[in-house]
């Protein structure tokens, strides 16, 4: 599997145009375009490491795809904690600060709501590598990255398919999403506060939380439309044999390819409605901002 | 209740959150059990080094007014606040000091010298 020059080429645009912009501001001391630039930088790690994981593939064609499987987790990881590692500027030390003795918590930032789309998608994308898994080989030179079917004497074998091969880095690379989004979610809790009353504070570490989770998301559907993609091509080759299923082979394949597109659709919406909305986190801050 | 801590006071900045700290536990404004914030968080909201912070809730713990347990934080200790004539003579001191036009940082200079 190659992606297109006409993809790619927009791809490294937005990723180079994301971590200038990012850059740019990620040092100041105003409150508002530090987060921001921080966010920017996530997303820009997010969609550089996806075009790294094409590179690789490119560069390891012995891998049979493994790089590109496992990209969008990995970069979603290496987005999200680029957020959680990179440093913010500390806040002015001249005259008296004040500040509240209110024990913040994560759940001020992930708390509601926010991680339903994550659990959710992991849930579904869990559920499917088990599928996958005890159908793929189990046996031979394509264990646990190929499909195979008998049926009289038809047979047929079709890779590849998200078996144990491809559904183990993947599991590996949602832990390492999970503790990155854990690490993160941890350090925005620790910015320093805009506002002593908790009304103010709150919203822009709301907003933060949410944009964090939709990257985690995102990564988390790519995956998803990939691993629906592959097991709806498996799939097919069942249908050719005329291989005896509970679901007809036919039905299961549109289902599944059709699944696969409108969840690598989704995960592209959500990663652009993300950021247009990490300016207005920026907004937020700013218009919350208030000395101390 | 919110912590001030004055990056122009002679005063160096983990003494002043000690100090405050402490007057509250001994006030009763801080009660036993009661959550401190982690040191990380509040040395972001004061601008200060976290080895600020964490040297004045040394000396918290030291004077045994807080204590810090994995996975808890560090809260108030489970010890009753000053004594009642303790509080009644602060209360007559500050009254005192009032009258006689002395504001906190005075109080609080007059304490620190008759202390030694």
């Amino acid at each position: 599997m190659n992606i297109p020059g006409p993809v790619l080429l927009p791809m490294i645009t937005v990723a180079i145009a994301l971590l200038v912009l990012g850059m740019i501001g990620a040092r100041s001391v105003d409150a508002g375009t530090a987060v921001r630039a921080h966010l920017l930088l996530a997303l820009g790690t997010f969609v550089a490491v996806v075009v790294a994981s094409f590179a690789v593939h490119a560069a390891l064609p012995g891998l049979f795809g493994l790089p590109i499987v496992v990209g969008p987790g990995i970069a979603a990881a290496a987005g999200i904690a680029a957020f959680g590692a990179l440093p913010f500027r500390g806040v002015p030390s001249k005259g008296a600060r004040v500040a509240s003795l209110r024990v913040r918590t994560a759940r001020e930032v992930v708390g509601g709501r926010t991680l339903v789309g994550p659990v959710a998608a992991l849930g579904v994308l869990v559920a499917v590598l088990v599928a996958t898994g005890l159908t793929a080989d189990r046996a031979g030179y394509s264990t646990g990255r190929a499909v195979s079917a008998q049926h009289g004497d038809l047979g047929a074998s079709a890779s590849p398919y998200p078996g144990a091969y491809y559904g183990m880095p993947v599991m590996i690379a949602c832990a390492l999403l999970l503790l990155s989004m854990t690490i993160a979610v941890r350090r925005t809790v620790l910015l320093p506060a805009v506002s002593r009353d908790p009304a103010v504070d709150g919203p822009w570490r709301r907003a933060v939380g949410e944009a964090l989770a939709s990257i985690a998301t995102a990564g988390i559907l790519l995956y998803l439309g990939g691993v629906l993609g592959a097991a709806s091509d498996g799939w097919k080759v069942l249908g050719q044999v005329g291989a005896p299923r509970l679901i007809p082979a036919a039905v299961l394949e549109t289902a599944q390819s059709v699944l696969g597109r409108v969840t690598v659709l989704g995960a592209l919406i959500l990663l652009a409605i993300t950021t247009v909305r990490v300016a207005h986190v920026g907004r937020t801050v700013a218009a919350t901002s208030a000395p101390t | 209740m919110n912590l001030t801590v004055d990056s122009g006071s002679p005063t160096p900045p983990f003494e002043q959150i000690r100090e405050q700290l402490a007057g509250a536990v001994l006030a009763g404004v801080l009660e036993a059990g009661d959550r401190l914030p982690p040191i990380r968080q509040l040395a972001a909201d004061l601008g200060l080094a976290a080895g600020t912070v964490a040297r004045a809730y040394a000396e918290l713990e030291a004077a045994q007014l807080v204590v810090t347990a994995r996975g808890r934080g560090t809260r108030v200790a489970d010890r009753p606040g000053a004594a009642d004539a303790v509080q009644s003579a602060a209360d007559q001191y500050i009254e005192a000091s009032r009258q006689d036009g002395l504001d906190l940082a005075g109080m609080l200079a007059l304490l620190r010298a008759r202390h030694g």
